[in-house]
Formats: C-alpha cells, structure tokens, sequence
C-alpha cells in the first residue's frame, strides 16, 4: 500500500467514526425530544457563539491528546493526563498566588505534572507496574487531593466556593482577532506540537523512541535504552499535560472551584483527540478543535433543547470505541469490493 | 493403490494478491510415503495447511477415501484421521505434555478412559518415549516433536503430515524419525514428507512430487529412479553460478576474541576460547536451541555477561552500542524480529544503520538519499522508500537488514541465518555478500542451522552442542558427518 | 480505633470486598484466555444503572441482578466482537467503553429521573443479615462461593486448560484443534458477566441507589487486584479482600470526619493502597503470554 492510499484509508475511518459518533448524537438528542438536525448543527458551530472557549479548549485538548500519544510510540498507554493536568494547575496556582509572574508557575506546573507521570513511568519499567492502572489510582489521589486545597489552603475567604484567583502579574495575555478575543494559550499548544513533530518525524531520537515502542527486542540489539526511552516519555507526557493545566489557570480560568469542574475531564477526553487524530501530533490540532467544538457545543445545546450536556462526553466515547477497530473497517471496504 | 486423501487442483490466493499455489494436485496412499519436495516459498506448506483445515483454498477439492471432504477448521481436519506436525513444535509451552494430549484427543474424540492405553500402543509402533508430566517448555525441540508424532498416532491417525521435520533435529535424531516413520508406514498410515533437503528424499520416501512456484512440475516419480541433480533442477531451476571465495586465508589481526565467556538467557552458555581473524569466515554450527541465541547476545553486548572477556575490534565487553562504534555489524537471524513491518522501508533502514550513532537530524531527504544509495547497491526492490517493510519480499527484507549492516563498511560481521526462508537465487546472492565482505579482509561471524551454508562459506567450522562448544574443525575436515556427531555433543 | 470500630470496619471491608472480587474474578477469566477488559469500571456503571432501573421499573431485586447480569453480558459480547472477531485495539476499545459508559448513564440518570446525580433508592432491596448492626449482604458467602467454582472452572476442568492454552499460545491451540475465538468470546462474556452482577450488587444491594459515577475507579482496583493475583481466582479474592478493607478504612475516616473537606485526604486511602500493593508484586507476576493479542492465522 503506498503512503498516499494509506493515508487516504486513515482519512476515511476517521471520518466514518466521527460520523458514526454524530449520528449517535442525533440519537441522543431525538430521545430527549429535541430535534436532533437543529441539536448537532448547534453543536457543531459552537465556535460561533462561544470562540474563545472553543479556542481554549481546543488549546487544552490537544496539548492532553499529545501527552497521550507520545507514550504510546514507545508502547504505552498514558491514562495519566487529568492527573498530571490537574497537578499542573494546583502547582500553577499555588506557585502564582505565592511569587506572581509567570515564570515559577509555568515552571514548577510543568515539573510537577513531568514528575507525576514519569513515576508512573518508572513504576513501569522497574517494577512492571501497568502504567495504565498506576496512572488511573495516581489520577484518583491527585484529584482528591486538590478538592481537598481547594476547599481548606487555597480557599478564597470571601467567595467559599472556589480558591484565590491568579494575581494580574500572572495571567496569560489574550489575543485581539477583529472584534474576538481568544486566549494565547492555543499559540502556545500550536507552537509545541509542531516542534513534537519534527522531534518525532525527523530526529533520530524520535526514530529511536518510535523503535522502543514497536520492536523492544530489535532496540535492544541496537544499543537504544527502552527503559529509559519509556520513562522519558512518561515524562515528557506529564510535562505537556502540566503545562496544559498551568497555562489553563494562568491564561483562562484564574482559579478553580470546588468540585473541580474548572479542571475535570480534559485528560481523558484527550484520549479519544489523539485516537481520532491517529496519534500524529499534527493531526492531533484539527481533532482537538473538533472536540472542543462539540464539548463546548453540548452545554450550548442544554438549555435551549433539554439535552444534558454529558451527550457531548458520551458521544467522545462511542467515538473512541469505533477508533479501537480500523481492522473492522477494512473487514467492511473489503467486502464491499467484492 | 487407492489413495487416502486426494487433493485435486488446489488454488491459494492470500488476501495480498499473493498467487501460493496455482492448481495443485496431490495423493497420499497408505502405507507410502510421499515426499513434497520445493525450494522455500514453492507453496508446500500451504498446501498442507489446506489439507490440515487450518486455512481454506480459493478453488479446488479434497477427497477423503473418494469422496468429498469439507474442514471448517483443524478440529474437523483432526476428527478425520489427519494430524499435522509442524516444522516448529506447536504445543502449549506452559501446559504439560499430559494436558497436551488430553487436549488433542478431546478435539480428536478420543475418550479419555483409553488415553493410557492408546499412548502404549503408539509408543511400540514408533519407538518413542516421552516424559508425559514435563512442562513443554521444559524439554528440547526434538522431544517435543517426538511427543507431537506420538499423540498423533495414538489419536488414531491415518494420515501424517511432517513439515521439514529435520528443521530441529541432529543427524543421528533423525535416524529415531526414519524408524517412526517405517512403523507408522507398517500400521497402513498414509505420510507426507515436507521437505526441501534430496537427501532425505532418497532415504525416506515411495513417492516425490516436486512443487515450483506453487505449480506441480513433477508428480509421482520414484526417488530411487531419480537423481539428485535431475531433483534439484527440478526444484529450483536454472540457478547462478554459486559463490566462490578467494580463500587467501585469515590475517593476522584478531577482531573477535572470546575467552572464559558464561553467559545466561534462556539457557547458559560457556565458551572457552573462540577467536576470529580478519579475512577469515568462521562458521557455528549446531542445532537450534542450543545457545546461539544467547552466545550472539553475550558477543554484541545485550545479553548479560556472567563472567569471562568478549574482545570485539579491541573493544572489552563492548555494550551494544560500543559494539557498533568500534566497526562491528550484525544481522540478526530473524527478520520478521529485527525489522519493523508497518514502519517504512526508509525508516527501518534509517534505525539499524544510525541508532548507534549518526546525525542527529533525519529529515525525509536524508532518508530518501540513504535509501537510493543502499538500494541501488544491494539491489533492493520496493515500491518506493516510503513502503512499510512488510510489503517488501522476503529476500528483499533480508537484502535490507544485510545491505543496512553493510553499508556500515564493518571490520566484524556477526551473520545469524542470513538465509533462512530466501529462494536459491537470493541465498546465493546474500552468501555472496558475506564471501566479499571476508576476501576483503573483514572478520565473519557466521551462525548457521544450515549445515550446507556453513560448509559453503566457513574457513573453520566450530560446532555448539547444550551451550559448549564441542570441536572446531578446519574447512578441510569439516565434512556434515563430523559436523553432525559434534552437533549431536559427541566429542 | 476501638476494637469494636475496627470489627465493625472489617464487616464493612467484606461488604466493600464483593464488587472489586466479582468484578477481579470475572476479569481472571477473560485474561487467562488473552483478552484484556479495561472497561471494566464502564461495565460496572451500566450494568449498575440498568439493574437500578429494573429493580424499580419490576419491584423485585431479582429482576435487578438478571438486568446487571444481562448488561456484563452484552459488554462483554461487544467488547469480544471488537478484541476477538475484529482484532481491535483491547485497551482503546475498554477506554471508550469507560467514557461512553460515564456519559451514558449520567444521560440516563437525566432521562428516566429527570436529576443529575442520582436515582431514587430502589424499591426492592435484597435480603441481607446483620453483623454488629452492620448490614451484610448474602452476596458477601455467595462470593466465596463463586470463588471456588472458578477456581475450579479454571484449574479442574478441559475447558480451563483450553482457556488456559490459547491465552497462553493460541498458534498451538489452533493446531489442537481448539477454536480460539470461540473459547476467547465464552470466557469474556462470563468474565464482563459477573461483574455486571457486581455492578447491580454495588446499586442495588450495597448503596440501595444509583449515584453518578459511583463505580469511583472500582473497576480499576479490580483490575489492580487481578494483576497483584498473579492470573489466579483465590490470588484475585485475596487482593479483593484487602482492597476492600481499604475501601472501608477510607469510608469511616470519612464519616467520622462528617463529609467537610477534612475527610477528603482519606478518601486516597483506596488508591493509595491499591498502587502500594500493585508496586510491591507485580514485578513477580506471571501473565498470560498472549495476553492484549489478537489471534490471526497468517
């Protein structure tokens, strides 16, 4: 099969996914008596009404898509990312409520995401730990840990229902698009996958990284540390996750609540970005801005239609569940060629 | 003579467009044993694939005693009376050779209140005994295909299919095989002997039908009333001339020196003293599984050394990657296991030449630049570099992983079955690369299950028997009876 | 703790046990024949909804168990038909179980109670007896019981060994004549089965109601436990019992502290547990070696 038929046949299994998701969608929608045309259009151009959550979404998935898809060319599945977002942005904030400025919150955000997975990591490739289930238990301390400052440490005295909000010396400046304005954070996401991509692509390091995933054996053979490439990618995902959770703080939401809601389910949603994206962390940006299209369009639809926004997240999952079978559909293009 | 089984005009296509076999035909009689002989990729064992049920035909039919027969899967294939033994044992590893059998005998129907008794009876008719409470992988190659033929004959086959059985086996184990095979004939079993080696043809067989290219071009001739040549032509065709070496003898300088070396992977290891000079091809060669594995492991540095002193180009105990750095190359013997299928050419190529070291930026222009230099030297075909591996032949992926190591220009080359599974023409071509590369004065490291390609191409011969090394021999001396006793751990 | 407290914890620990067991067990199972079922924490949520669904739309808990049965089930079908029939990606197709599953029944919860965190309490609750006034459900000896006949599935009978042999080479369970695919759909589908019936146990028996996301990372600490188990049923309801103990230790920190933001610290102790546990066995582990692998004949 030659590059351009393969890349052709990605295409279109991703598109027959998404359109398998959407149709599950109208489905949705058509059991909670809305109009199911009128519920996925208004979902599908939630950028219209709302740009600038679509763009930090946007940002934010896939900055959590790439932190899954490095892992997974040297072989493993970071299920990690919402802690290691999550840790990111209570460090962030910490870090900007204690010293200001941009760079210590930015800095230790990073670090302490990069560190939360590269254990995981190391949990891994010293004591077999699988890193899917360390990752899941690491998300589960982290995230009630952070309820547990955000109601007591970090609590704003005046307003119980969140924490302190970033000083002004810490927020991330917005940009000015014509009359819109959009968070810089999705400069920044753009900015980092693309140097991703020529690591992966063109570097013999990112040779050597996508060898350790496929082929341990055949790495080994040729001097290439697959553990230590293993943890570093680890680690290099807790650090793009972190750094999504820092500049989320920093740049958008300036503080978070107490049930967490302001940080919740970036990690996991993108997952099914990096799945839909096919793991390239090029393709990873236009699957990123779907998904934020549709999670921002699902609480868009709740209160003119009635359909709770968690169709959007149901919707991810289908979608996720279709990606896992490319095989099936070859199975079908086959049959149908004959 | 009725036959057993009739296979009649037989056409395989593979999902790839992969043309296996193109209207074969095939009987087996009782009592007789019918040799397959053809050169690797010729269609032989796809055939008995098909008539193992285990994988179906696009056209033609299977007649079982005259009539029509139709498997949906091995189980129906072993219910019939057809047991399959491959040419790599396929028990369960972690089960016992117990839990072994009583599972075939479910498939086969066999009650398991005569389990004991009909094992009894198959061990008198083929001689072989073998530990039933052993784990699998517990036991050599050979056993565990002992325990194959056994349980097979006592689930009360009638027709016997061996896929190059001698793959695992010394000369004088196959010796064991050929007095099974006459019991198994004297019960009235119909056998199929899966092989590409003449020799073997000539001792074993009744009939030969010979396949080229997955099409009949002998059917049914007497061994006896044929000679080796007129086999051979048969088999493989018109050929290239064989590689020749100049033979000006090994230099002086020492580029592989072992001594004391203990070393553990799936088994331990204990070489003494081996050494290897510049210009010179030394071969080893014993049967699988008896330390290569982890010997070449122990010499390129990624299986743990216990004790003892590697020397490669002046390198002590070298890591991998000092390997490499100090001018040593290595093709592994498995290339499904050193290459990356879905990866592409470029970049499988691009990893075994540069993982070590190399620059740092591989832009795709570098790596298409690679690719037309290495390809248009070694003679690579692929649809472009951009291919994944797996779409390449087998002789080409084996061109790729060779033409990759050369490209390095090493001063030690350790060659691991460099041409297991390729057709005639490009075993030549390969050995006639490692020829070369020794004439002009690298030292070669060749390690070889194929007692013919050893002979072939080693200046010395050193033999590897349970993880010792049980004689060198000098080219001269190195004849396969010799080779064989030292294989078998004769001293 | 008072000796009496720590009785009590320990009654409460056995009651906290059966869901991570059932589910453990099942997934023993699955394993043991190379399919591995992330979405284990997906299935334990729906089949928890669907069985508090029944067992009020019925009246009968019954009902309710059969309902959490019936959805294990048909994951578990669905999840073969992907992993075995379609070759897919096993831990891809179990994390989309997993979202899918999370926004599913929070849909659910919305469209047949109209709220969105919970379901009424069930209208009928299983029989149950009393231990130091801690309610004990009769699935706590039933999953004892359970235990033992799949252990002895696993390791006494032709069917174990057939599990057993295409988990572990399923090229040579080919030539035995075992199908493999059929052995991997049975021994999945029992395996997502009675974890449905842990999910119902969990809504219907355990809490008496259905609560957003309630599984709280369950079927992950099942999974934990079948990997601390070494691939082994009674291994598996060991871990399940400590883990268990952890879930119950976490509980009554959390209701002595009342439910301020004090407890919550104590709320990891579960996690905590589990990843410590895991960490200190898993490097000894012997898995199925074609465990995670699709079977195709070349």
């Amino acid at each position: 099969m030659s590059l351009r038929s393969r890349i052709a046949s990605e295409t279109a299994i991703v598109l027959a996914t998404l359109a398998a998701g959407l149709a599950v969608g109208a489905a949705v929608a058509a059991g909670f008596h809305a109009p199911p045309l009128r519920v996925m259009a208004t979902m599908l151009t939630s950028w219209r009404s709302l740009p600038d959550v679509v763009a930090e979404y946007s940002a934010m998935l896939a900055l959590t898509g790439a932190a899954f898809a490095v892992p997974v060319y040297a072989g493993l599945f970071n299920i990690g990312a919402e802690g290691s977002f999550q840790l990111g942005a209570l460090v962030a904030l910490w870090a900007a409520l204690k010293w200001g400025g941009l760079a210590a919150p930015i800095a230790l955000g990073v670090a302490a995401g990069a560190l939360l997975s590269g254990l995981a990591g190391w949990l891994r490739v010293r004591l077999s730990v699988n890193e899917v289930l360390s990752t899941i238990m690491l998300n589960w301390i982290v995230y009630w840990l952070l309820l547990y400052l955000v109601a007591t440490k970090l609590e704003d005295p005046y307003n119980p229902q969140r924490t302190l909000e970033v000083p002004r010396s810490s927020r991330l400046p917005w940009i000015t698009i014509g009359s819109t304005q959009i968070p810089s954070t999705i400069v920044i996401a753009a900015a980092v996958l693309a140097v991703l991509w020529v690591f992966l692509r063109m570097t013999r390091w990112g040779l050597a990284l996508r060898f350790a995933g496929a082929n341990e054996w055949t790495s080994r053979t040729r001097g290439v540390n697959v553990g230590l490439y293993r943890v570093a990618s680890m680690a290099v995902a807790g650090l793009l996750a972190g750094l999504a959770g820092a500049i989320h703080i920093l740049g958008y939401s300036h503080a978070i609540d107490v049930i967490g809601g302001a940080v919740k389910g970036f990690g996991y949603n993108g997952i099914g970005v990096a799945l839909m994206g096919r793991n390239d962390p090029l393709a990873i940006i236009p699957a990123a801005v779907l998904f934020a299209t549709l999670l921002t369009g699902s609480s868009l639809v709740e209160p003119i239609y009635g359909v709770p926004k968690e169709a959007g997240d149901f919707i991810v999952g289908v979608i996720v569940v279709l990606l896992a079978v490319p095989e099936a559909f070859r199975l079908l293009s086959r049959l149908r060629r004959r | 003579m009725e036959p057993v089984v009739e296979l009649r005009g037989i056409v395989k296509v593979y999902p790839d467009g992969v043309r296996a076999l193109d209207g074969v035909s095939l009987r087996l009689y009782p009592g007789r044993v019918h040799a397959v002989l053809g050169e690797n990729g010729a269609g032989k064992t796809t055939l008995m694939r098909i008539l193992y049920g285990e994988i179906k035909p696009t056209r033609g039919e299977l007649l079982l005693d005259g009539r029509p027969a139709r498997f949906r899967g091995t189980r129906d294939a072993i219910r019939r009376g057809i047991a399959m033994i491959y040419q790599h044992p396929r028990l369960v590893p972690t089960l016992t050779v117990w839990e072994n059998v009583l599972l075939y005998f479910a498939s086969a129907g066999v009650p398991e209140g005569e389990a004991e008794e009909r094992l009894e009876e198959a061990r008198r008719i083929t001689g072989f005994d073998v530990p039933l409470d052993a784990r699998v992988e517990d036991l050599p190659l050979g056993a565990r295909q002992r325990a194959e033929i056994l349980r097979s004959i006592a689930a009360g086959a009638r027709v016997l299919i061996l896929d190059e059985p001698t793959t695992n086996l010394t000369p004088q184990e196959f010796e064991g095989l050929a007095r099974a095979i006459e019991g198994a004939k004297r019960e009235g079993l119909a056998v199929a002997y899966i092989t590409h080696r003449l020799p073997e043809v000539k001792a074993i067989a009744d009939l030969v039908t010979v396949l080229r290219r997955g099409r009949v071009v002998a059917s049914e001739l007497d061994p006896r009333g044929a000679s080796e040549e007129e086999l051979a032509r048969l088999m493989v065709g018109e050929l290239p001339p064989r590689p020749s070496r100049s033979r000006g003898g090994p230099g002086d300088r020492v580029v592989l020196s072992i001594e004391g070396l203990r070393a553990r992977g799936r088994m331990e290891v204990f070489v003494e003293r081996l050494e290897v000079r510049e210009g010179e091809v030394l071969g080893l060669a014993g049967v699988e599984g008896n330390g290569q594995e982890e010997l070449v492991g122990a010499i390129v540095g990624y299986t743990p050394r216990l004790s003892g002193r590697v020397v490669v180009l002046g390198r002590v105990n070298p890591t991998p990657r000092e390997y490499y750095r100090a001018g040593a190359a290595y093709i592994p013997g498995d290339r499904s296991k050193a290459l990356v299928l879905h990866f592409s050419v470029a970049e499988n190529l691009a990893f075994l030449r540069y993982a070590h070291e190399g620059p740092a930026l591989l832009t795709f222009s570098r790596l298409a630049r690679l690719y037309r230099e290495v390809a248009g030297e070694y003679g690579i075909v692929a649809e472009s570099p951009w291919a994944p591996a797996g779409s390449l032949s087998g002789g080409n992926q084996q061109k790729l992983l060779a033409a990759s190591q050369l490209h390095m220009r090493p001063r030690f080359l350790l060659a691991v079955n460099p041409t297991r599974g390729l057709d005639v023409a490009t075993t030549r071509y390969v050995r006639g690369l490692i020829a070369r590369l020794a004439d002009e004065g690298a030292g070669v490291m060749l390690v070889s299950s194929d007692l013919d390609e050893i002979i072939e191409l080693s200046d010395r011969v050193a033999v590897i028997s349970r993880g010792r090394i049980t004689g060198i021999l000098p080219a001269g001396k190195a004849t396969p009876e010799r080779i064989g006793l030292l294989m078998g751990g004769a001293a | 703790m008072t000796p009496l407290e720590a009785a009590i914890v320990g009654v409460l620990g056995l009651n906290a046990m059966v869901t991570i067991a059932l589910t453990a067990m099942g997934e023993v199972i699955a394993e043991r024949s190379g399919v591995v079922n992330i979405g284990l924490e997906g299935i334990l949520l729906a089949s928890a909804w669907l069985a508090v669904y029944a067992d009020i739309a019925t009246g009968s808990w019954l009902a309710g168990y059969l309902a959490g049965l019936a959805m294990g089930a048909a994951l578990g079908l669905m999840h073969a038909a992907i992993a075995v029939y379609a070759r897919g990606d096993q831990i891809i197709a179990g994390v989309g179980l997993n979202l899918a599953a999370a926004g599913g029944t929070t849909l659910g919860i919305r469209a047949v109670w109209g709220n969105y965190g919970q379901s009424p309490p069930v209208a009928s609750r299983p029989p149950a007896f009393d231990v130091l006034g801690v309610r004990v459900s009769y699935m706590v000896p039933l999953t004892f019981l359970v235990a033992i006949l799949a252990w002895w599935l696993l390791e006494r009978t032709e069917w174990g060994l057939r599990v057993k042999a295409v988990g572990d080479d399923p090229r040579s369970a080919d030539a035995l004549g075992i199908s493999v695919e059929r052995t991997r759909l049975a021994a999945t589908v029992l395996g997502a089965a009675l974890a449905g019936v842990a999910g119902a146990y969990m809504s219907i028996d355990y809490l008496g109601s259905f609560v957003k996301l309630m599984s709280a990372g369950r079927g992950f600490i099942a999974l934990a436990a079948v990997a601390f188990s070494g691939w082994d049923v009674l291994g598996a309801l060991l871990g399940s019992i400590v883990f268990g103990l952890g879930d119950a230790l976490s509980t009554y920190y959390t209701t002595i502290r009342g439910s301020s933001a004090a407890a919550y610290p104590y709320r990891t102790i579960p996690y905590i547990l589990t990843l410590l546990a895991v960490s200190a066995t898993a490097w000894r582990a012997r898995m199925p070696r074609a465990l995670g692998r699709p079977y195709k004949r070349e």
